[in-house]
């Protein structure tokens, strides 16, 4: 299965792109804890700044939207990730 | 009637006389409360050409169905709204605090102010009654935490909330506002205290027992168990809590929001982390902060700070991020003491900090430029990063010392036609606050046409830009995140997250929360729990539409030429060539368009067509 990949602001410069297309075997389960640690451990980069490994990988400074809703309001980490969805990655901080 | 005491109290402060009106169904539905329910309010009452520090204008504090009963989170907020004395067309600032909540509690929707009072006097609340007490022991002499103390001794009730004014709105600084619980509860932008000193009112205090009834408590219960259950998890919720809005500075300084040396520079690092809170930065280790929370808040944003023995001991509350920003990296000021101390004095004297800040930046600038003088400041050399300048700027402000210092008193649009500077960074007299947009193109357009003058608060499109989506809008272009740096779809996405706002400042919640889980869909379930009503998103968000199409027309009505207008300074039209946003271009004329074209406003005016679908044929 295909699941797109989208990086902004700060995650984007850490990266070092725009977007990156993750083909993943589709008898497997994805959650974005799954999507997330392929992240880290693919890109090849130091993303510590905004992912951790402690106990598999650890949300600190990013906003992570699936299919353009916060995964706050799905089942965070825990939501599932299917073919064709569209995760994007955002520096957490925000506000006034 | 349920959210609601469907009453408005009235106070005239040249007859001393004190009335109730009744708030009517209709207009709780086409306006809801707070911002909108004031713009109403002044579109109709103030009448055009009026001097914003005469009597005839009106000063209104407000709150909305969510307060008062059905502790939502995010709800201890309220409005206060009239024509501003900094910018001449509608003024509107947001406040935290306790305040929201004993307002209401003490029976009322709104307090509607009018006329002059001969002598100083201010405003008793408390449990659906209210009387004039005189105030001349307090004026000209208690900054805003000794007036608070005064009057709560006075009454012999702790428990009394206070909004009050201090020296600066008493002196008539253009950009005072009240500061409430201590600086907890801050409504500073627009010059709302100086409107409050002009009518010679040095506070307003309330306490309230009553709980407003609430249509469907089953339901309105079942809603929030379920956002409580996202927001005490979400990221942002315990970011927010741990570090405060200090948290957002080093990631601005790399983004380029952050406002640096008057806009003109693009990084800035190392001060950035003396300013900070977060791993390796300073706010936490040196200032001690302890969270502290408005009413019906489990985020608890704000920051308790005391600071002893020190040349800046102060014992109040720390400065937040738009302070930090505009008194501190805007003026390249590192010393984070400094900066804590000028939040305080300007708490305690009333004055706006993010107007200060951007005023003391623009100083710095034309003190460089030989523009001002050190004679001209009474002594002061203003120099970029001068933190002892900056604190004596300050006093002089407040205080109205001097010929320059009583002009930067009169605003930044003001000082720079007196002062012959150039292309000064305010759109329609408020200074553009620690946003700089050219870092998130849907804040250019946003900060160019919020109708109250420059606001990060006023629409908040950037939240598009980092995540937040507005699927409720029925548009696929708002259904996915936008790219900061790209022009597309940043017009419509200004028009549609102020139309939002509006809305927010109506029923009203705190903003942040939707970062933490309160969706468009979510605050319309509340509104309908609250209320009783069965109203659907899109249906919230044409009225939403409505509040801001009132707004502009008090604009257009009190002198505004929406084409000359809604404008952004144009320092802000060339791209930094380094830093987080380098090279973005910003084709501004397009964005503006593309959001004249949504709002279906011909050169930034409403259509016919547009205000009679929205039922306002009164404006006509
Ligand atoms: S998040 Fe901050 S501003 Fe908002 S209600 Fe809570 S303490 Fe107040």
């Amino acid at each position: 299965m295909t699941v797109i990949v989208k990086f902004f602001a700060n995650v984007k410069k850490l990266i070092g792109k725009d977007e990156i297309t993750l083909n993943l075997a589709p008898s497997r389960h994805y959650r974005i804890r799954d999507i997330l640690q392929e992240i880290a451990e693919h890109q090849n980069k130091d993303i510590s700044p905004f992912f951790t490994k402690e106990q598999g990988i650890h949300l600190r400074t990013v906003r992570v939207v699936l299919n353009g809703r916060i995964i706050y309001s799905l089942d965070s980490l825990e939501a599932t990730v299917q073919d064709g969805d569209r995760i994007a990655i955002f520096p957490l901080l925000a506000g006034g | 009637m349920s959210g609601y005491w469907g009453k408005v109290l009235r106070v005239d402060l040249t007859e001393g006389k004190i009335t109730i009106d009744s708030l009517p169904e209709e207009w709780r539905k086409a306006y809801i409360g707070g911002t909108g329910l004031s713009a109403k309010i002044l579109y109709d009452e103030v009448p055009a050409g009026a001097d914003p520090l005469g009597p005839e204008n009106l000063f209104i504090f407000s709150v909305g169905p969510f307060q008062g009963g059905s502790k939502v989170l995010g709800s201890g907020r309220f409005t206060v709204c009239a024509k501003s004395p900094l910018t001449g067309i509608f003024g509107e600032s947001l406040g935290g605090g306790y305040n929201a909540e004993e307002f209401k509690k003490a029976g009322f929707d709104a307090l509607v102010v009018k006329g002059k009072s001969q002598k100083p006097v201010y405003l008793w609340i408390h449990d659906g009654e209210a009387e004039l007490k005189d105030a001349s022991h307090l004026w000209g002499k208690t900054d805003t935490f000794e007036t608070e103390d005064a009057i709560k001794d006075e009454l012999g009730d702790r428990k009394v909330q206070v909004a009050p004014i201090g020296p600066a709105a008493e002196n008539l600084v253009r950009y005072a506002g009240l500061i409430c619980n201590y600086g907890h509860g801050c409504a500073g932008r627009t010059g709302m205290g100086t409107v409050m000193g002009s009518k010679n009112l040095k506070a307003i205090a309330f306490r309230g027992t009553q709980t407003v009834p609430i249509a469907r408590p089953e339901e309105l219960e079942k809603l929030k168990k379920e956002l409580l259950a996202i927001a005490k998890d979400a990221d942002f919720t315990k970011a927010n809590r741990e570090l405060g809005q200090a948290m957002a500075v080093v990631p601005r300084e790399e983004n380029g929001l952050l406002p640096m040396k008057n806009f003109l520079l693009d990084r800035w690092p190392d001060g950035a982390k003396k300013l900070g809170a977060g791993e390796g930065q300073d706010f936490n280790s040196v200032l001690k902060p302890k969270p502290d929370a408005c009413s019906n808040c489990i985020m608890g944003c704000h920051r308790r700070v005391t600071i002893s023995k020190d040349k800046y001991a102060m014992d109040s509350y720390g400065p937040e991020y738009e302070t930090l920003g505009m008194i501190g990296s805007d003026c390249l000021i590192d010393n984070l003491l400094a900066v804590n101390k000028a939040n305080e004095l300007c708490n305690r004297y009333s004055l706006d900090t993010i107007e200060f800040g951007g005023i003391c930046a623009f100083a710095m600038e034309a003190y460089e430029a030989g523009k001002i003088t050190k004679d001209d400041l009474g002594g002061i050399e203003l120099k970029w990063g001068d933190a002892d300048a900056m604190l004596a700027l300050l006093e002089k402000i407040a205080k109205r010392e001097g010929d320059v210092p009583r002009i930067l008193g009169e605003g930044m649009r003001v000082a720079a036609e007196k002062l012959g500077v150039s292309d000064p960074l305010h759109v329609n007299g408020a200074v553009v606050p620690a946003h700089d947009p050219r870092a998130f193109l849907s804040m250019a357009v946003a900060t160019a046409t919020s109708m109250k003058g420059a606001s990060h608060l006023h629409g908040f499109p950037e939240a598009i830009e980092l995540g937040v989506t507005f699927p409720e809008t029925g548009l696929k272009e708002l259904r996915e995140p936008l790219d900061p740096h790209s022009p597309t779809h940043k017009g419509l996405a200004a028009a549609k997250f102020q139309d939002r706002m509006a809305v927010c400042n109506s029923v009203i919640f705190c903003f942040f929360y939707e970062f933490s889980g309160l969706d468009f869909t979510r605050l319309t379930g509340f509104l309908n729990a609250i209320t009783g009503w069965d109203i659907l998103p899109q249906e919230l968000l044409k009225t939403g539409e409505r509040i801001i199409n009132l707004m502009n027309m008090f604009n257009i009505k009190h002198g505004m030429k929406p084409s000359r207008d809604y404008q952004l300074p144009k320092r802000f039209l060339t791209p930094h060539p380094k830093g987080g946003a380098a090279n973005v271009e910003m084709p501004f004329d397009d964005m503006l368009n593309e959001y004249y074209s949504v709002r279906d406003w011909p050169n930034g005016v409403p259509s016919q067509g547009k205000l009679k679908e929205l039922g306002l044929d009164f404006c006509l």
